[in-house]
């Protein structure tokens, strides 16, 4: 268990390419801190760093206060879960659990490793398959012995990299729930590489938002879902895309001088179609298409020229070609500037 | 009309093969039955002897130098067991050697893209020039460092031949890992070594049993360097082979083919030995994915 500080990280490659920018994080002990962000983040390159497997251009990581920055990747106890698994195919599932075991040489006798692989066998549900060959799992199965495997040497910290993209959605959810399960347990520190909001919201006690190579906000699901900092968080995350409109502040709220350029951003499901000539109606828009989704349906619109989406309880479903009326709660409103992106 | 069509391609597919097949076969048939046969028949005066008429082990008796019937015209019995023992040292230490150095290299190419992108094709251009135009200063060379007609001399000249071959089979091999392989173990805490040895050559076991195998076959039937080489302390069998003429005979093709044959062997066993990996190996490595 351990506490990660990471103080003004870059990485630039060869060629100019600065993957990392400047970054500062902490993650705390026993937390599980997802890190988000589109592909070409800087998100792989960050935990790359962690792990140790990448050396940064400047900056410094410490683990518990202790510098590792320059510690080899054997020697930071982390655990390395991968996208695409890497197992060792020619090993048998329990030759893969025990090989961190093996090459780290703590001093721990046989008989107490082949209880560890069992132990961990059964937390990850492979009990059943361990003189089986690695190599003939099915992708669920190869998953679960990449966790294991990463899960037997004690990490102090557990990095996980896209750990659950290649699976199929229902074994996903299970994973998904089993990790949380199995941290919340462990009271392991856990650092989690994703680009799907949805594991990130769901799993997190805490988002790095990532765009760029650098860090857009840093804060619980609810700040960043809620509060976003910029237009980028608010962008980036949520499961259908908030609503951005051009927006200006009236002159008589704005202060003397000034008349930024604004961008009002609204989530699709804190919008609500009422009747066109409704007194709660702020906005007029048009029915473009409406995706009915089961628990809830996704209706498209045009506002003035603008595309916007609202999420609603399926009920009283619109027609495609409907003129309806918006009416939306002040106080989830965003406002961002747009010189700068940032909220206001 | 269409099945009468197919019918008469099938048939030509048949005949094509068929002739394909004889005439990669047909030498060693030749040889085959020619290290069986008595002198008068491998070196007749009344036509082609298509069969043996008269099956001899003479020819395998004679290069093992225990002939009993040494005719007229025949040359001293000799013996080719040194010169085998030879060829196995020389052919193996030469394998070993590249494949030790080629597998390294070729590793860090794949993998740490080292010595930049042009490195490969430097390896390979030693290829590029046929091995007779530098065998006489290699020669002067080797008089010099006291290697001609040693092991040494061979097996340092056989794995510097056979390395380029080593470093580009087993670079593709090594690009068909994925990097996260290595750094898993790694993570786990190997050494880049540990890393290397533990984890990624297991991944290659077929690339590696192909690639020694084909390295040791060019080895193995090496003639030229060996020729210049080497003379009588550890003249390899090819050699061997070529020195088995008399003044009377010429060319003695039958105890030729039967050194031929004694010769088909060590590769066969070696190829049947790691024969569940090369069906792999040969096709591994060899498409991207």
């Amino acid at each position: 268990m351990a506490e990660i500080r990471i103080q003004s990280l870059t990485k630039e490659f060869a060629g100019g390419v600065v993957a990392v920018k400047d970054l500062e994080l902490e993650v705390p002990h026993g937390s599980f801190v997802a890190l988000l962000g589109p592909s070409g983040c800087g998100k792989t390159t960050t935990m790359n760093m962690i792990s140790g497997l990448e050396r940064p251009t400047a900056g410094e990581i410490y683990f518990d206060g202790r510098p590792i920055t320059r510690v080899a990747p054997g020697k930071r106890n982390v655990g390395f879960v991968f996208q695409n698994y890497a197992i060792f195919t020619h090993m048998t599932v329990y030759g893969n659990l025990a090989f961190g075991l093996k090459v780290r040489k703590d001093g721990r006798s046989k008989a107490e490793r082949d209880a560890e692989v069992r132990r961990v066998a059964e937390i990850v549900g492979l009990s059943g398959s361990l003189e089986r060959k690695a190599g003939v799992l099915s992708v669920n199965d190869m998953q679960k012995v990449a966790l294991g495997r990463s899960m037997i040497v004690q990490p102090a910290i557990f990095l996980l990299d896209e750990p659950f993209s290649n699976l199929d959605a229902a074994f996903r959810a299970y994973m998904r729930t089993e990790l949380k399960r199995i941290q919340h347990e462990m009271g392991q520190t856990m650092v989690y590489v994703t680009h799907d909001q949805v594991e990130a919201m769901s799993m997190a006690d805490r988002i790095a938002v990532m765009n760029l190579g650098e860090l857009q906000q840093y804060g619980s699901p609810d700040d960043v879902y809620n509060r976003p900092r910029n237009r980028f968080v608010a962008g980036f995350v949520g499961s259908t895309r908030m609503n951005f409109l051009p927006a200006s502040l009236a002159p008589a709220l704005a202060p003397e001088g000034r008349a930024d350029k604004l961008t009002l951003g609204v989530r699709p499901e804190a919008i609500e179609i009422v009747a066109p000539g409704d007194a709660r109606s702020t906005l007029d828009a048009r029915v473009t298409l409406v995706e009915p989704l089961g628990a809830k349906d996704v209706v498209h619109l045009e506002v003035g020229g603008h595309d916007a989406r609202v999420v609603g309880a399926p009920g009283r479903r619109p027609h495609v070609g409907d003129s309806v009326g918006l009416s939306f709660d002040p106080s989830r409103v965003h406002l961002f500037n747009d010189e700068t992106d940032l909220a206001v | 009309m269409s099945d009468r069509l197919g019918w008469l391609r099938g048939i030509g597919k048949a005949l094509i093969v068929t002739v394909v097949g004889v005439v990669f076969l047909f030498p060693l048939y030749w040889i085959v039955t020619m290290a069986f046969k008595p002198q008068e028949e491998w070196q007749p005066i009344d036509g082609v002897h298509w069969v043996p008429d008269d099956w001899t082990l003479e020819n395998f008796k004679k290069i093992f130098g225990r002939a009993t019937d040494t005719g007229f015209f025949e040359a001293a019995p000799t013996d080719a067991t040194n010169a085998i023992v030879n060829s196995i040292v020389a052919a193996t230490g030469g394998t070993i050697l590249a494949m030790l150095v080629g597998t390294l290299t070729a590793y860090g190419i794949a993998r740490y893209k080292a010595g930049g992108g042009f490195l490969p094709f430097q390896i390979l251009q030693l290829r590029m020039f046929p091995p007779v135009a530098i065998v006489i200063p290699l020669l002067i060379m080797y008089a010099y460092l006291e290697l001609v007609d040693t092991y040494w001399g061979l097996i340092l000249i056989y794995g510097a031949v056979t390395f380029p071959f080593v470093v580009w089979l087993m670079r593709s091999f090594f690009q068909e890992v994925p990097r996260e392989i290595a750094e898993a173990a790694i993570v786990d805490g190997c050494s880049q070594w540990g890393a290397l040895f533990k984890a990624v050559l297991p991944q290659v076991r077929g690339g590696l049993a192909a690639t020694a195998l084909f390295v040791f076959i060019l080895n193995w039937s090496d003639f030229l360097l060996a020729l210049v080489l080497t003379s009588e302390q550890v003249e390899t069998a090819p050699v061997f082979l070529n020195g088995l003429q008399s003044a009377g005979a010429g060319q003695e093709y039958g105890p030729q083919a039967a050194l031929g044959l004694v010769l088909i062997i060590p590769p066969a066993i070696l190829g049947l030995a790691i024969q569940r990996y090369l069906v792999r190996g040969l096709t591994f490595g060899a498409v991207k994915r």
